[in-house]
């Protein structure tokens, strides 16, 4: 075999193995067309080492990502490009029937992972796809003026166009609408959604309460080195439970932070050998919150009482020990609230099981027949 | 009532008085509202306005000594399961209980996780009645109602045998 | 003559009284008439509910939380949903929002008519009680024609609503409201400008604002105190910005500001300005759109917690999530707002005639399900 037809081979082989089967079905000398199927056979085996031993001429276009397109092929990739996007008309209006169906092929396999094949072939579109905008063909706008129109309520400019095939189009084109009213209306208005989003909201508290932790931190440095124990970059404060009071009491009272009200406080089984406390903090005068967490450990659990500075701290303390056995001390009067006094064990923490019995009457439910 | 129970053989006189007993026994049994959580509101309901208890002769009593029927509406804790007994034996001789809902029945949603929740109300007192649902709708307790105001007609207090 | 001095003994109201209230137990230390010393006890209605959560997918968990203020499930899910779906990121669409907020609206009137009628019971007008249950009948009508329950509805779920409007609420609603409205001008003139009852509420029990704030009371009972304080308005969720509503105070009408009777004249007014966002949202709802559309086909959050507030009728009703990414919740919360509306009856009860304590526990309106849950 001369190096030639080895080239050649390579070459076809190569195609064939990026899913390309027509070029070595058209090769016309037969023995040279079985020669190329047997090599192909052997390459599918191992294809990237195939790939590693002949592309290196190659290597230095496909190391961009783009690989060299014929002029069939591009026009195959706009049209399969546009598919993707919902675009199905310009694919069926090819007349040439093999790029047709090959085209199609190319969708069907592009659908399995439209991300690669829109970045594979996408270097040229990227900058305007960035905008959000697509390229708007005369047809594509009218369509999508009459679909605004109509998902605001106004059918009647959709029925009375007299192109068939154009409202046809907006008819189909505003079901799918109807599916995402807002998701097509982003698309194509640029005015803003006036409804509150609650994601964007979430954002904008969770970039509010990150500043505030850190100037909460900055701020204890002073008089509470070393209270406050994790990193500014999360959304609430560990704080180590020995000087928690003071600090509490100075939360309070610091004026540019004034966390007067006690929202929530929870307890906490976090598993491997602690229990934690959480408190939710709001400030009435300037409209702020955080979160504070203490951690101890499950055998000693003892976290000062905070319940002289936030006087509803007094019941929900009560309840923290009552559900999990966290001992608040310099609590005036710390028993059971929801439960009984004579109850056994702690119910929330997670190695918790039922007494059998409470005072003579049985507490699990008697299984019976259909349980 | 209680030292004439039980005492008589069948006749005739016997036989007209029970009659007259538990007719009027059942056409006017006062109750006592012992409502806790959900099924309470819908007792209430059914007391109140629309769907009105007190034309089948039912008139809400809050303390146990007046009262002929202790309806149990809503979940009973293992706090309150103390309490309920302690009621119940309060209450004066013939009485009757209705639980009502299925936290009264069979310790309803909570069946599964709940540790402090009695599965059942009958588990400390004997229930004549069971109303199920979550809550039941008023029609279904007056139903329950009249359903219980039939049985206690065919007692027969006097006499040694039930009719 | 000098003042008689009786001795003190310790009375038990409860945990056995008439239905409105619930199973709650008040230790009282009195010497006859005066009160010097409350003590609440609870618990009477634990149903264990936090630890149910930690056993039940996050939608299983919609049913219990209705049970918790069985007076209120509308608002109990809408807490629910909207903490559920800040945590998962999902947005709902318009109709969804605004069916949710009529609702919760509509459910905002009936609670405050079954509170006000039961604390008009308890000092012991029977009438308007039944005034009262009469129109919440109507309510509690409109609620069954769309889901089919009368009390506890699991109606709102996470990202969307069990059942879309029915043929002919619209119209319903609007009869409803136009029925309603003349009703409220009957009930002031039935209780709240009667002779009788401003003498048993006025100046009793007044709650200052710092030690509402204290406590953590939130919600009608704070407003009473003075201070303006909506989350609907000042944390909005949903769409509450679009719609223009008033946010009652209370000014004293018939004695100090912060008294039973403000507490009750708050939710009078609160109860009109419901019937005004009722209307508004009505008119601008939109009427296409699918509230199955954004149902999550598996909900799984991310590993993270929340803390989110929502306005119920007694206040504001916080859930505490955490989730470890499986997909059920590794702890739920749910910060009730009358459990801390109870805890300052001993500030401000004490000192006051017995029959005004009962006055004084009913202004705050409080239901026993949600305190002990």
């Amino acid at each position: 075999m001369t190096s030639e037809r080895d080239k050649l081979i390579s070459e076809l082989v190569l195609k064939a193995l990026d899913g390309d089967l027509d070029s070595l079905n058209a090769v016309e000398d037969r023995v040279l067309r079985a020669k190329a199927k047997a090599a192909l056979v052997k390459a599918k085996k191992d294809p990237k080492a195939y790939k590693a031993q002949f592309s290196a001429v190659e290597s230095s276009t496909e190391k961009s990502g783009q690989k060299e397109l014929t002029e069939a092929e591009k026009k195959i990739s706009e049209l399969v490009l546009k598919a993707l996007d919902g675009d199905l008309d310009s694919l069926n209006a090819v007349e040439d029937r093999v790029l047709r169906s090959k085209a199609k092929a190319a969708l069907m396999k592009a659908k399995k992972d439209p991300e690669a094949y829109k970045a594979q072939f996408l270097a040229v579109e990227s900058s305007t796809e960035k905008l959000g905008q697509k390229k708007l063909t005369e047809s594509e706008k009218k369509i999508s003026e009459l679909v605004l129109k109509a998902l605001d309520g106004d059918l009647d400019s959709l029925n009375a166009v007299e192109d068939r095939v154009l409202r046809s189009k907006a008819k189909a084109a505003l079901v799918k609408a109807k599916k995402d009213p807002s998701g097509y209306k982003a698309q194509f208005l640029t005015s803003a959604n006036t409804d509150l989003n609650p994601i964007i909201e979430a954002k904008k508290t969770v970039a509010k309460i990150e500043t505030l932790n850190s100037k909460i931190k900055k701020l204890s440095m002073i008089s509470f080195p070393g209270i406050i124990l994790n990193d500014d970059d999360e959304l609430f404060l560990q704080v180590s439970p020995v000087n928690w009071y003071s600090f509490a009491g100075w939360l309070k009272s610091e004026p540019s932070l004034a966390f007067d009200s006690l929202q929530c406080q929870t307890g906490f089984d976090v598993g491997d050998e602690h229990l934690e406390a959480r408190y939710n903090l709001h400030s009435m005068s300037h409209d702020h919150y955080t979160e504070i967490r203490i951690r101890v450990s499950r055998k000693e659990p003892c976290i000062p009482s905070v319940e002289k500075v936030w006087r509803i701290a007094d019941w929900f303390e009560r309840e923290t020990y009552d559900m999990l056995g966290i001992d608040f001390s310099g609590h005036r009067d710390l028993r059971r609230i929801l439960l009984p006094e004579d109850w056994e064990g702690w119910p929330l923490r997670k190695d918790y099981k039922v007494q059998e019995t409470y005072h003579g009457i049985v507490i699990p439910k008697m299984k019976e027949g259909w349980e | 009532m209680g030292l004439l129970e039980n005492k008589f053989n069948d006749n005739i006189i016997v036989e007209k008085l029970d009659k007259l007993l538990s007719w009027s026994r059942s056409t006017s049994p006062w109750f006592f509202q012992f409502g806790t959580a959900c099924c309470a509101i819908e007792m209430m309901a059914a007391a109140a306005s629309r769907h009105d208890l007190m034309r089948i002769g039912m008139i809400p009593r809050s303390s146990p000594r007046q009262a002929d029927v202790m309806i149990v509406a809503g979940t009973v804790t293992m706090k309150m399961a103390i309490r309920v007994k302690k009621l119940y034996e309060q209450m004066a001789d013939p009485k009757y209980v209705v639980a009502m809902g299925s936290c009264a029945t069979s310790g309803g949603p909570y069946w599964q996780h709940g540790y402090h929740v009695l599965k059942g109300v009958d588990i400390v007192i004997p229930v004549d009645i069971y109303v199920p649902g979550c809550p039941p709708r008023p029609e279904a307790l007056i139903e329950g109602l009249l359903k219980l105001q039939e049985q206690i007609l065919q007692e027969r207090p006097l006499t040694r045998k039930m009719a | 003559m000098g003042v008689v001095h009786g001795e003190e003994m310790v009375l038990n109201i409860g945990p056995q009284h008439p239905a409105t209230h619930g199973v709650l137990r008040l230790q009282v230390k009195t010497d006859g008439e005066i009160v010097s010393q409350i003590t609440p006890y609870l618990g009477y209605l634990h149903r264990c509910f936090e630890k149910h959560c930690e056993n039940v997918t996050y939608e299983q968990v919609l049913p219990y939380t209705d049970r918790c203020d069985y007076l209120a499930s509308m608002t109990m899910n809408f807490g629910y949903v909207v903490a559920m779906e800040e945590l998962l990121e999902i947005k709902v669409n318009s109709r969804v929002e605004h069916i949710r907020v009529v609702m919760a609206e509509l459910q905002r009137i009936a609670s405050h008519l079954l509170g006000l009628g039961a604390f008009g019971l308890d000092i012991g007008a029977f009438t308007p009680f039944l005034h009262m249950l009469r129109d919440r009948e109507r309510i509690l009508d409109l609620f069954e024609m769309t889901c089919g329950a009368r009390l506890l509805y699991n109606y709102m779920w996470i990202g969307g609503l069990s059942h879309d409007l029915p043929i002919g609420f619209v119209e319903s609603t609007y009869k409803f409201l136009d029925y309603f409205e003349p009703k409220i001008d009957e009930f002031v003139d039935l209780l709240v400008h009667n002779k009788i009852f401003v003498e048993r509420t006025a100046d009793i029990g007044v709650m200052p604002q710092d030690v509402a704030i204290s406590y953590g009371v939130t919600g009608p009972n704070l407003r009473a105190s003075g201070l303006k304080w909506d989350l609907r308005r000042n944390d909005s969720y949903s769409i509450y910005n679009k719609f223009d509503f008033e946010i009652p105070v209370g000014e004293g009408g018939k004695g100090t500001v912060g008294d039973c009777w403000d507490r009750f004249y708050v939710r009078v007014l609160e109860m009109k300005e419901s019937i005004k966002i009722v209307r508004q949202a009505l008119a601008s709802m939109p009427k296409e759109g699918d509230v199955h559309q954004s149902l999550p086909k598996k909900i799984k959050p991310p590993i993270k917690s929340i803390y989110r507030r929502t306005e119920s009728p007694r206040g504001d009703l916080g859930y505490y999530i955490e989730s470890d990414g499986s997909n059920i919740p590794y702890r739920l919360k749910m910060r009730s707002p009358a459990f801390t509306a109870l805890s300052v009856i001993d500030e401000i009860a004490a000192g006051w005639l017995l029959s005004d304590v009962l006055a004084i526990l009913g202004s705050l309106d409080i239901v026993l399900g949600e305190i002990d849950r």
